[in-house]
């Protein structure tokens, strides 16, 4: 499984080779801090090309002034009031004591102002002309202080960030309404919310040599496989690129096997999704600057099940998981089944039937594969300018659509009505599967379905179905055979899949992701109502009503 | 390595691309045929057959084009050839049509009179098991006293497909009237790799030439109609006799294929004046053996509810229901009776005696299969049971009538 | 479970060192059994009374299971063309083995053509023979290439699919109200000798002696323990369903019409008439058995591969897996000119030539072994004698 990978890279590594006489590395200027103010900031500002939006204060610290310093931080990217009232306002005002200002060695000032001046949340000694960079450019506000080679990086960060809102692509009507926003803190302390316990671990590690993104792997020790937690950190690990562009990109690094359409890693913008699938025993993927995030490892039924289900009475919740299966079924070989009957086996097509698809047909210029291509086609053509104009520009598209694919194809003789029926539908189904991945995958394979029908009618169809059953019983996720529980069959976890079982049934974890605690519920279950004695008897009633 | 199974799926894939689209063919591309029609050619070799199909236009017959308004186009068409087999007569038609016809929605097969009672039906149906384009599902009727190619052209009214119109008529008569039954293709195949065998039949009344055109149904009473008449006796595939009224729905008893009929009683002195609505029947069939000879028992267990009196009667009695029952019971092994004799005459078993026989014992029905239809059959001695329930009489008990 | 793990373990051996599971056994035995058998028309000759002779064959299977079972016993980790060679000696041995590998092979290319001549007599009559091998092959070839994990967990969802399929079918077929039990009497119409020849020359080769080609897949069991309970219980219930639809045939059709046709569940799905709308099944027919030939064919093709690397000790079966599957396709073609020959030669194989590779060999094996172990006793009570 992790063979792919490792192809990868040696590929990737091939491919740096040939063009290595154009690699240049990137400039760096580690000159390291240096004792004086001036020449430190004189660095500071090379190093990064004297931006605009760098903002120097130097003031004088101490009564009478002693000590020349400095705070640094980026315009934007650090909060001005914590900056003005917890650190210049403290350092330029409370800073008497000379005995303590005037100190032996400099790392007792730094102490002392650290310890008794900075009224900021945290604060970190820096020794090294890189990290102090990089403080710098995630929002630290950096303290230098003439004479000392050491700065001191408080956090101040603020700045303009949006808001909390309610999830866009994986709506519930019942569920919480929040969803995760681009800074990354917010949305491991939205997780943390939900989950109070000391076995919720966090680890944050920078990716990307230039890009120097924050990314957070989350997971419930004592839950999660270690097995898989140590793969995942070494795929992470792995990674080589400059520049990570939101989690898509570490998706595309850590997969296993990018030659299959399914998706094999999860991902969501919910952080209840996040909460339920980490106390499962997987691992959560965050990564700053996006709002998707990715779990892993992911199976083939997790892409049919939404976080409505857990909020919805079980019945109807199964029932919904029922139709999701349908339209999956039906976005995929729907329009197949149409064309393998109609050009192949039309002698399987009731009667009646067969009568009316005749008299619509009849006329119609293309054959039937060829019309459903073109519908398709038009459909998914309409479908992706409609997403990608502006909103109010993209209801026009979709009448427009709609009125020439439906109305004016049909009487102008182009296409059937009957086609038409199925390509509508075929959309329609596609839009219960809950997650666009999983769509898109559908959406392909879709194609391949029709061309197969196309061809080969139903026996076509039928092979493909089998080609397609074995290759997706082929692929793991971080390890994990995709059609688990089906394929290995486990009939442990068929609670919840096709079906969502009662939360009380729910006793165990899926057996393959989280193989060190699979208890979730207390042995002693006590179904139903609590004692006897609780429950309102017809006699009570009878009491109550005669009582004035 | 790894590139291997993108090799194979890429040679998967070509091969679905190389390949041509063999039996691929266009709706559009294909005449649906209706109805086949079996009639005898003119001479005994090349021309042993003459075939009938009706092919739907169906233009015309589906819903929502043209609807409404008087149409000018028929809803069907159909066209003949002849030849010395019944597939070398099918592609013959080939050049008279625009499209390729397309079997397996075939309806309905008539076969003419003529070719039934001079040529024998009994090799005719090969063809239909063997193509595996025929569904075995649809009625085989008889014509009587014509030819399959006039049945065939018939306009009718109500229903645009003159066999939908046959076929939905044969099966609210069997489900309604019980006096004939759906003689579906694969049953009489059945019936022919034995002796004897039943089938209904359709006649024309009018004349077949004034029906082949749309104005036959633009009047209110249409000028020539189809009707299903009569059930054809075959012995040998050939064709016997007609059994019609009484004879034929005993057969059907027999057979157990009545679900409901109207039988009709004396009334105190009015002749047949009162009718019972016989709403479900079962006929058990078995045999015994008496010193090397078979007796066959039929028992039917028949139950009805009173539907029309035209007689001052009163049905709130007990005694009178049970006098009812009697009579209804005799009627009923008359008709059974009636049927048996017919077949007796005829020596031919299309009861299929012989299988009960067969199962009660084997050995025995191996030394008699010989000569069963000729000697044993019309010597065996046959029982009848009746046993008849009035079980209601509707809304009344007695009459308006004193 | 760790893809890992499961990747050193692979790049350490040269053979395939995949596991299946219990479950994937009896999926993979069960859709093998049901290949072809539950669409031909199965143990006819024995007319009526063809069910009888499927059990009789199911009671052959069963003994013959124990002949398999014991040399399993004795070799646990090899596969049947490894212990021919401990029993017979290095030559004889790899010689049995070749013979067992082409026997493999050519009850795969007798499935592939037999599936190709059903559908071409059935729903494609205008495609080449080539092209319907070609695609099938390739399939399958594309399958194993994935390995015997892969196949055993696409056999899970399959049968999951194939129960339904014969579940809808059945309900069909009994709501239709064309079952007629009559057809199955009278018991015994011809007496003990027809059905007898039947099961033993017939039935109890095709499929159940069939099943000598999962020794070779046994050695891949993740619990040999439970091989024993899986292969009964596989055979029974195919055993059982079998003979069901054999019944269900002669009780539909009559055992006339059974004889005369070459596929008479199709005949048989094809009486379905409900409501006017719920006919022309005949997709279920064709489904069940192109996931039966399919499992069926890719089972004895893979043995056939893991037999030929094991003999001629190459590195993986994927090597072979492209230019074997060639080699198929040109058989397969040139098997027979027509149905009336493939049919014919099949029986002819059933008849004359299964009977060593399912019985005479392995019983020799089991004899030989014996012989062995009482000489090995002999021995070595004697080396502790002295």
């Amino acid at each position: 499984m992790n063979s792919a990978m490792n192809r990868l890279f040696k590929k990737r590594k091939k491919s740096k080779s040939i063009y290595k006489f154009e690699e240049t590395e990137i400039p760096s200027t580690d000159q390291g801090i240096m004792a004086h103010l001036d020449e430190n900031l004189a660095n500071i500002k090379e190093a990064l090309g004297n931006p605009g939006d760098l903002a120097i204060r130097e003031f004088k610290m101490g009564k009478p002034s002693l000590h020349k310093v400095a705070i640094i931080y980026i315009n934007g990217l650090a909060d001005k009031m914590i900056i003005g009232s917890f650190v210049i306002e403290r350092l330029m005002e409370n800073v008497h004591d000379s005995e303590n200002i005037h100190p032996k060695e400099p790392s007792e000032l730094f102490t002392y102002i650290k310890e008794n001046i900075l009224t900021v949340g945290t604060v970190e000694d820096i020794t090294d002309w890189n990290k102090m960079l990089l403080s710098l450019l995630s929002g630290q506000t950096i303290l230098l202080i003439d004479g000392y080679n050491h700065a001191i990086g408080c956090s101040a960060q603020g700045g303009e960030l949006r808001a909390i809102t309610e999830p866009t692509t994986e709506p519930a009507v019942r569920g919480p309404k929040e969803s995760f926003v681009e800074a990354l803190i917010t949305n491991t302390a939205m997780v943390r919310h939900r989950i109070k316990s000391p076995n919720l671990r966090v680890e944050m590690m920078k990716l990307g040599k230039v890009t120097q993104t924050e990314v957070a792997l989350m997971y419930v020790n004592g839950i999660v496989n270690d097995k898989l937690l140590a793969e995942v950190k070494e795929r992470l690990d792995k990674i080589e690129a400059d520049e990570i562009v939101g989690s898509n990109t570490i998706e595309e690094w850590i997969i296993d096997d990018f030659w299959t359409p399914w998706p094999t890693i999860l991902k969501t913008e919910r952080p209840d999704v996040v909460q339920g699938e980490i106390q499962e025993g997987r691992v959560a993927v965050f990564v700053d600057g996006t709002p998707t995030t990715l779990i892993l490892p992911a199976i083939w039924i997790q892409f049919l099940h939404t976080a409505e289900d857990y909020y919805l009475r079980w019945q109807f919740a199964s029932f919904l998981r029922f139709i999701r299966l349908v339209g999956f079924l039906i976005t995929l070989i729907g329009p197949s089944l149409f064309i393998a009957f109609l050009t192949y086996h039309p002698e399987l097509i009731p009667t009646p039937l067969l009568i009316n698809l005749t008299a619509q047909r009849q006329g119609i210029p293309f054959p039937v594969f060829i019309e459903a291509l073109i519908m398709e086609f038009t459909f998914e053509v309409l479908r992706e300018a409609g997403i990608r104009m502006p909103r109010q520009i993209g209801q026009a598209v979709s009448i427009v659509g709609a009125l020439v694919l439906g109305e004016a194809a049909v009487s102008a003789g182009i296409v059937s009505s009957s086609m038409v029926i199925v390509v509508a539908g075929t959309a329609i189904a596609s839009f219960t599967i809950p997650h666009a991945t999983m769509t898109d995958a559908v959406r392909l394979l879709r194609f391949l379905m029709m061309i197969l029908a196309a061809t080969f009618g139903l026996y076509g169809l039928g092979l493909g179905v089998i080609v397609l059953v074995a290759h997706t019983c082929s692929i793991r996720s971080f390890g994990i055979p995709y059609l688990t529980p089906f394929a290995p069959i486990i009939l442990a976890d068929w609670k919840d899949t096709l079906v969502r079982a009662p939360k009380p049934f729910l006793s165990t974890r899926p057996r393959l992701i989280s193989q060190l605690r699979t208890k979730r519920t207390g042995t002693t279950q006590n179904l139903g109502p609590s004692s006897r004695e609780h429950q309102t008897t017809n006699n009570q009633l009878k009491r109550d009503s005669n009582e004035p | 390595m790894n590139h291997r199974p993108i090799t194979i799926l890429i040679m998967l894939l070509s091969t679905v691309f190389l390949s041509g689209c063999w039996d691929r063919a266009e709706l559009q591309d294909l005449d649906i045929v209706s109805a086949i029609g079996i009639d005898k050619g003119s001479d005994e070799v090349e021309n042993r057959y003459m075939v009938t199909v009706q092919v739907i236009n169906e233009g015309q017959i589906a819903s929502g084009k043209g609807g409404g308004g008087a149409k000018e186009i028929a809803p069907v068409t159909t066209y003949s050839a002849t030849g010395s087999t019944v597939a070398e007569s099918l592609r013959k038609i080939a050049p008279k049509i625009p499209q390729e016809l397309f079997f397996p929605h075939i309806q309905l097969m008539v076969i003419g009179e003529d070719l039934a009672k001079q040529e024998g039906i009994q090799d005719l149906f090969d063809w239909i098991e063997r193509d595996s384009q025929f569904r075995t599902l649809f009625p085989i009727l008889v014509v009587k006293n014509n030819t399959a190619k006039n049945v065939l052209k018939i306009v009718t009214s109500l229903e645009p497909i003159p066999s939908a119109k046959i076929v939905g008529g044969l099966e609210s008569t069997q489900k309604t009237w019980g006096e004939f039954v759906m003689t579906r293709a694969d049953k009489v195949i059945q019936q022919m790799s034995g002796n004897a065998a039943l089938l209904t039949g359709v006649q024309i009344i009018g004349d077949p030439d004034e029906g082949n055109s749309l104005k036959n149904v633009q009047k209110i009473s249409p000028p020539t109609e189809l009707e299903i008449k009569g059930l054809g006796i075959f012995k040998k595939g050939k064709l016997q006799k007609w059994l019609e009224g009484d004879e034929a729905r005993g057969a059907i008893l027999i057979n157990n294929e009545v679900t409901k009929t109207i039988v009709d009683l004396n009334c105190n002195k009015k002749k047949k004046g009162l009718s019972i609505d016989m709403m479900r029947s079962k006929t058990k069939i078995t045999a015994k053996i008496k010193n090397n000879k078979p007796i066959i028992y039929i028992a039917v267990r028949s139950e009805g509810h009173i539907s029309e009196v035209h007689c001052p009667i009163d049905l709130g009695k007990h005694k009178v229901i049970e006098k009812l029952e009697k009579q209804m019971e005799k009627e009923l092994k008359e008709e059974i009776l009636l049927a048996l004799e017919a077949a007796k005459k005829e020596k031919s078993d299309f009861f299929r005696f012989g299988e009960t026989i067969n199962r009660e014992d084997p050995k025995l029905w191996k030394k008699i299969k010989n000569q069963w239809d000729e000697e044993i059959f019309p010597e065996t001695e046959v029982n009848v049971h009746v046993q008849a329930f009035i079980r209601r009489s509707g809304l009344r008990t007695k009459p308006y009538i004193k | 479970m760790l893809g890992l793990n499961h990747q050193e373990m692979r790049d350490s051996s040269t053979m395939e060192k995949a596991k299946i599971s219990a479950i994937q056994l009896f999926a993979l035995m069960f859709l093998f059994e049901m290949g072809t058998a539950v669409i031909i028309s199965y143990g006819i000759d024995a007319k009526k009374d063809s069910w009888l002779a499927i059990m009789l064959g199911m009671c052959v299977g069963i003994i013959l299971f124990f002949i398999y079972y014991f040399l399993f016993r004795q070799y646990p980790n090899l596969p049947l063309t490894g212990y021919t060679r401990k029993i017979f000696g290095k030559y004889l041995g790899w010689i049995i083995g070749l013979l067992y590998i082409i026997f493999f092979l050519y009850i795969t290319v007798h499935n592939i053509r037999s599936f190709g001549e059903l559908l071409l007599s059935s729903t494609m009559p205008k495609t080449p023979l080539l092209a319907l091998i070609i695609l099938m092959l390739l399939a399958i070839c594309y399958v194993l290439y994935l390995g015997i994990e892969v196949l055993g967990r696409t056999a899970e969802v399959f049968i999951v699919i194939l129960i339904l399929l014969g579940l809808t079918g059945n309900l069909f077929i009994f709501f239709s109200g064309n079952v007629d039990l009559h057809n199955l009497q009278p018991f015994l119409e011809n007496g003990w000798k027809p059905i007898l020849k039947t099961a033993f020359l017939e039935t109890s080769s095709f499929p159940f002696g069939q099943m000598v080609v999962f020794t070779m897949l046994l050695p891949y069991l993740n619990r040999p323990e439970s091989m024993k309970k899986v292969w009964l219980f596989a055979l029974i219930l195919s055993g059982l369903v079998l003979c069901w639809t054999a019944s269900l045939n002669i009780a539909v059709l009559g055992t006339e019409n059974v004889e005369r046709s070459t596929f008479p569940l199709l005949s048989t799905i094809g009486k379905v008439d409900l409501f006017e709308f719920i006919q022309r099944l005949d997709v279920i027919v064709v489904f069940t058995l192109l996931i039966t030939v399919f499992f069926k064919a890719s089972i004895f093709f893979y043995c056939a591969l893991i037999g030929i690397v094991d003999l001629f000790k190459l590195k993986n079966h994927q090597q072979i897996i492209l230019p074997i599957g060639c080699i198929l396709i040109f058989w397969s073609m040139s098997l027979a000119s027509n149905f009336s020959e493939h049919i014919g030669e099949s029986r002819y194989v059933d008849s004359y030539i299964t009977v060593y590779f399912h019985i005479i060999i392995p019983l020799l094996m089991l004899v030989v072994t014996l012989i062995r172990n009482r000489f090995k006793k002999n021995d070595s009570s004697e080396s502790n004698l002295t």
